[in-house]
């Protein structure tokens, strides 16, 4: 920090630079600043607005206080969203972060093929979802799908659950494609980072005599942390705001009795399909509200580290 | 593909590494910046360009039409239609084609854009009440009543506050299909009520045949199953006001609705609620499954059979003292209020409607019906008895979703596949039913 | 090829500790197998897209979707999905729309994250967390704030109006993890470009901007992915066929009742074709570290 100071006032020091590099900073600033506000907090504050409205996106919003709140905490549709949402956080910030880092490190080394492998790891993520929801489907289906094809081979045929039709296994189904997509994910964001990483420090562990394991606690991990971070809280924006595969395998109905509720499908559901705007917005401010604790919370880790630097 | 020059490696590849470049002179590291800027400007220039280009709609007093008729088949009858129109009328037509579902999801914003579609396609009965209250459709009611043949059961549907708002075009019915060759095989017969319905099933179940193929992963094929055995059970009127949040779910004759499906449960596709519909038309056509309870538009999931290869029933009676009512959504033309050329439009779907051309253009579609009474019967024996199915009808309801509301709808056919996965609590489903209808009315 | 070993240390390790060669030899075969088993699984869904793309709408109908021997086999799907779906337009148009919004984001974005990372000012917090709180929110609820924005701009059912969203949309993105990258980059590098006379500007472009490389082709990457096959921004905002993208002419050959899967999912593969060709591309900046330093 003092280096920069210092740094920067021996730059400020000539006066003609010091205007030139001002403006530069203050548009470097300010024009993406004003973009954002424009597409993205106008309409967000415009949502937070709509919340305390009826509104159906033809006639003109009739205030109605906290109604739409109020009716948001006794809908059932809105516990079992969030128990899903929280189901679907823990779930995706434990296993396609550990598979995704298991993937990156292991093939980020000198070993045949190991492009071939990140390739096909990652480019199911370029396909079109509602081709990916149709897969995925069909996988599941019950009778003559790939999973209960390979479940009957290994107990006989004794074992062949309903996946998509049966209210218990139907968040399971959507939660494999989602996973299945987000190791991918995961891998590409961790071998960016690993590349970053100076190979130096790791042959030093080595010429220490670390064996692999050690190498990865002790040197690797520590090394990745700033991309852990942004793999946290990706992974925690997506669990929030997971929506695409849910929708297109549930066919926008979210399964039997709305088993693959989530937070994001009822907002849409709400607000696009069944023109209530004031309740989708609703949904949403409670949604942001949530993510909200997570993102101060990193907010105030990198202020809090930067303090210390 | 340009913007992949900007990260090209550089001629003498660096070293990309914070820890490589320390203690090096930073200024070594080599991007091809000429070539960055040179893209960027480009991409900046088309960008500006790009968003330039503002929705310069409709030119040169043409009109433009919206179209959710995503098929290939309706979509080149309907190409053809306009062709003719055009060539009669030297009155030019520019069709956007999107897919149903997202039609429907996005047809308040078509009509709030600054420069709406004139003419768009939609649905009669209640769907085109809500946007005609809204004060975006235009007042047809002239050349509504311009075309002779329309009767007054299309007028209801067209109509809010004494006016019209919709042209009907077309509408299809919906019955119980079966392949003639596998009824032939096995000699069934057509039912006349619904004990011989059931007795249908059983006999089929022991031939070894899943006797009613079912798929609702859509939701909107129970929709159908609700539907006709409320209104065979509790009559059209019942059926509608239930619909319209006028009477509630939890009374005992909707109790009775689900009581009655109950009993054909086990004889439909299992795990019905993990299919597509069109997975469920895979056994019917392979002779595995006896019947699929849907709509016209099943025989076209089928290319490599005719529509004779098929035959159907109605919908079997229950209570012999009321009427039959069929389903048959109703598709027409709306006009959006601030057209740039409200009676172009008019003059087109006056046209369109007409039944010299709505009947081939009903034809080539295939499944469907010009709602036109002038049109002449059907020459097709498949579509005849269609059209007589209709014509014997006493009432017409425009389907689940479309006689009530989206909100209500949506949320309902989410409950009512709770049902079919577990069919003992019918108590829940109606409360849960009766709560989304007061929702959907609030909000 | 020395540095090439020494960026190893997998197999620098191996060699330090005087391992059998044998021994490894069955390891690293383990590793081929688990791995291969795993890329093969991963592989699945997209050869059976393949599969399914490859068979004809009434064999699919007749004898479901995973019957084998196939019935058909014909590329007659493709050719339909380029011809009737009218997709070379398509193709052009959502080009028009990612890469300037891609390149636009990454400027932009770069910009914030350079001076939020390396100069502190009064309120230089908040406007991080302006920006990072800004990709917390779900955008599906802001799909009618924005499509009621761009027809009061009058670019609703333009290329523009889709440009703006995902370049303003993805700031917020694209900023925190080059503010995270840019973080890890040591301030007396840029410092003592200062003390040499760089401007801010040169020291963004010719510093800051090599150096996130890396970072930068992942994002263009992902970015481009997810912008190409954006569906939800398209049907909002986009309403006549001149305009739209792949995603919605993919969608416009779903009928009302009968879908075609067989031609959709061809459509589907022909799409991805543009994303798969820059994660090849692009895969060299950052996956490709096997060949950082060889020349050097």
């Amino acid at each position: 920090m003092t280096t920069m100071v210092r740094g920067v006032t021996r730059v400020l020091g000539r006066k003609r630079a010091l205007s030139l590099d001002r403006v530069t900073l203050v548009l470097f600033m300010a024009v993406p600043l004003i973009i954002y506000a424009i597409w993205v907090w106008g309409p967000a504050l415009a949502t937070i607005a709509i919340s305390f409205t009826r509104w159906d996106n033809v006639s003109d919003p009739q205030w109605i206080g906290l109604k739409n709140y109020t009716r948001l905490f006794q809908d059932p549709l809105f516990k079992q969203s969030l128990i899903n949402n929280f189901i679907w956080l823990v779930v995706f910030i434990t296993i396609p972060t550990t598979a995704g880092l298991a993937l990156a490190i292991t093939l980020d080394r000198r070993l045949k093929f190991t492009r071939l492998y990140q390739s096909a790891i990652y480019l199911p993520m370029v396909l079109s979802l509602p081709v990916i929801g149709l897969m995925f489907t069909w996988f599941f289906k019950p009778d003559d799908g790939l999973v209960n094809s390979l479940l009957g081979l290994i107990s006989h045929g004794k074992i062949a659950p309903g996946w998509l039709a049966d209210p218990h296994l139907a968040l399971v189904a959507v939660m494999t494609a989602a996973c299945w997509r987000h190791v991918g994910y995961v891998m590409v964001l961790y071998l960016a980072g690993l590349k970053g990483i100076d190979p130096a420090m790791r042959e030093a562990a080595v010429v220490d005599g670390a064996n692999e394991w050690q190498l990865f606690r002790r040197v690797t991990l520590p090394l990745l942390k700033p991309v852990t971070i942004i793999v946290l809280v990706i992974t925690i924006i997506e669990s929030l705001r997971a929506f695409d595969l849910v929708y297109v395998m549930t066919n926008g109905l979210e399964g039997p009795n709305h088993a693959t509720e989530l937070l994001a499908t009822m907002m849409f559901n709400a607000a696009i399909h069944n023109y209530q705007l004031g309740y989708g917005a609703a949904v949403a401010v409670i949604l942001l509200l949530i993510s909200l604790a997570f993102i101060i919370t990193y907010v105030w880790q990198v202020m809090r580290q930067e303090e210390e630097l | 593909m340009s913007d992949s020059k900007v990260f090209r490696p550089s001629p003498s590849p660096s070293r990309v590494g914070i820890s490589v470049i320390d203690g090096k002179n930073p200024f070594t590291i080599d991007l091809p910046r000429r070539d960055f800027l040179k893209i960027a400007g480009a991409v900046g220039g088309a960008a500006l360009l790009a968003s330039c280009g503002v929705g310069s709609s409709s030119g040169g007093g043409g009109i433009t039409l919206q179209s959710n008729l995503s098929d290939q088949v309706p979509k080149k009858a309907l190409a053809d239609l306009v062709s003719k129109y055009t060539a009669a009328t030297k009155n030019q037509v520019k069709i956007s084609t999107i897919d149903h579902n997202t039609f429907q999801i996005n047809l308040a914003n078509y009509l709030n854009a600054n420069h709406p579609p004139d003419v768009l396609t939609w649905f009669a009965g209640n769907r085109v009440r809500f946007f005609a209250g809204k004060g975006l459709l235009a007042d047809v009611s002239d050349a509504f009543n311009g075309v002779s043949g329309y009767t007054p059961v299309l007028k209801n549907l067209a109509t809010l506050n004494g006016k019209q708002y919709i042209m009907p075009m077309t509408y299809y019915w919906w019955a119980v299909f079966y392949r003639k060759d596998t009824w032939q095989k096995h000699g069934y017969q057509a039912p006349k009520d619904w004990q011989g319905f059931i007795n249908l099933c059983k006999q089929m179940q022991k031939d070894g045949l899943t006797p009613i193929a079912f798929a609702d992963a859509d939701g909107w094929p129970a929709g159908g199953w609700f539907d006709f055995i409320n209104m065979r059970l509790n009559g059209y009127d019942f059926h509608i006001r239930l619909m319209a949040g006028q009477e509630s779910f939890q009374d005992p004759k909707v109790q009775k609705v689900f009581d009655t499906w109950r009993e054909v449960l086990p004889y439909c596709s299992k795990n019905a609620t993990a299919l597509k519909w069109q997975d469920a038309v895979t056994p019917l056509v392979q002779g595995k499954a006896g019947m699929y309870m849907l709509g016209a538009f099943l025989v076209q999931a089928t290319p490599d059979l005719k529509q004779d290869d098929f035959d159907f029933f109605a919908f079997p009676t229950i209570d012999p003292s009321i009427p039959m009512a069929t389903e048959a959504p109703t598709d027409g033309w709306i006009i959006s209020s601030r057209a740039s050329n409200i009676a172009k439009a008019k003059e087109f779907t006056k046209y369109a409607v007409a039944a010299a051309n709505a009947v081939p253009y009903a034809e080539e579609t295939g499944g469907v019906l010009a709602v036109n009474a002038e049109a002449p019967a059907p020459t097709d024996p498949f579509v005849a008895k269609g059209a007589q199915l209709l014509k014997d009808s006493a009432a017409l309801s425009q389907f689940f979703d479309r006689d009530s509301s989206p909100a209500f709808s949506q949320n309902a056919l989410g409950s009512i596949q709770g049902f079919l996965n577990n069919p003992s609590d019918i108590a829940s489903v109606t409360k849960q039913l009766d709560d989304f209808m007061k929702q959907a009315a609030n909000a | 090829m020395a540095d090439i070993m020494l960026a190893h240390p997998a197999e620098q390790s191996a060699a330090a500790t005087h391992r059998k060669p044998r021994p490894r030899r069955i390891r690293t075969a383990l590793l081929h197998v688990i791995l291969a088993t795993i890329a093969i699984a991963w592989l699945i869904p997209l050869v059976s897209a393949l599969y399914t793309s490859l068979r004809t709408f009434a064999d699919g109908t007749e004898n479901g979707p995973w019957s084998f021997p196939p019935h058909s086999l014909t590329l007659e799907n493709f050719v339909t999905a380029w011809t009737a779906g009218g997709f070379s337009g398509y193709f052009v148009n959502t080009f028009l729309v990612v890469i300037p919004a891609v390149v636009l984001m990454l400027l932009l974005s770069s910009m914030t994250a350079y001076v939020l990372s390396r100069h502190r000012f009064r309120g230089s917090k908040l406007l991080l967390m302006v920006f990072i709180a800004g990709l917390l929110l779900p955008f599906q609820i802001l799909l009618i704030p924005v499509y009621r924005l761009s027809n009061f701009l009058n670019i609703y059912d333009s290329l523009g109006a889709l440009i703006g969203i995902h370049v303003a949309f993805e700031l917020g993105f694209c900023t925190f993890v080059l503010h995270n990258f840019m973080r890890t980059i040591p301030k007396d590098l840029t410092d003592a470009a200062a003390v040499d006379g760089a401007s801010v500007f040169r020291i963004w472009w010719q510093i800051i901007l090599p150096l996130c490389r890396p970072a930068l082709a992942a994002l263009a990457t992902l970015e481009f992915t997810w912008k190409w096959n954006d569906y939800l921004w398209v049907i909002t905002l986009i309403q006549s066929t001149d305009n739209a993208t792949v995603t919605l002419g993919l969608s416009g050959l779903r009928g009302e009742f009968v879908t075609n899967w067989n031609l959709i999912t061809a459509a589907a593969l022909l799409a991805a074709i543009p994303t798969v060709i820059i994660y090849l591309v692009l895969q060299r900046q950052f996956l490709g570290g096997l060949f950082v330093g060889s020349n050097r």
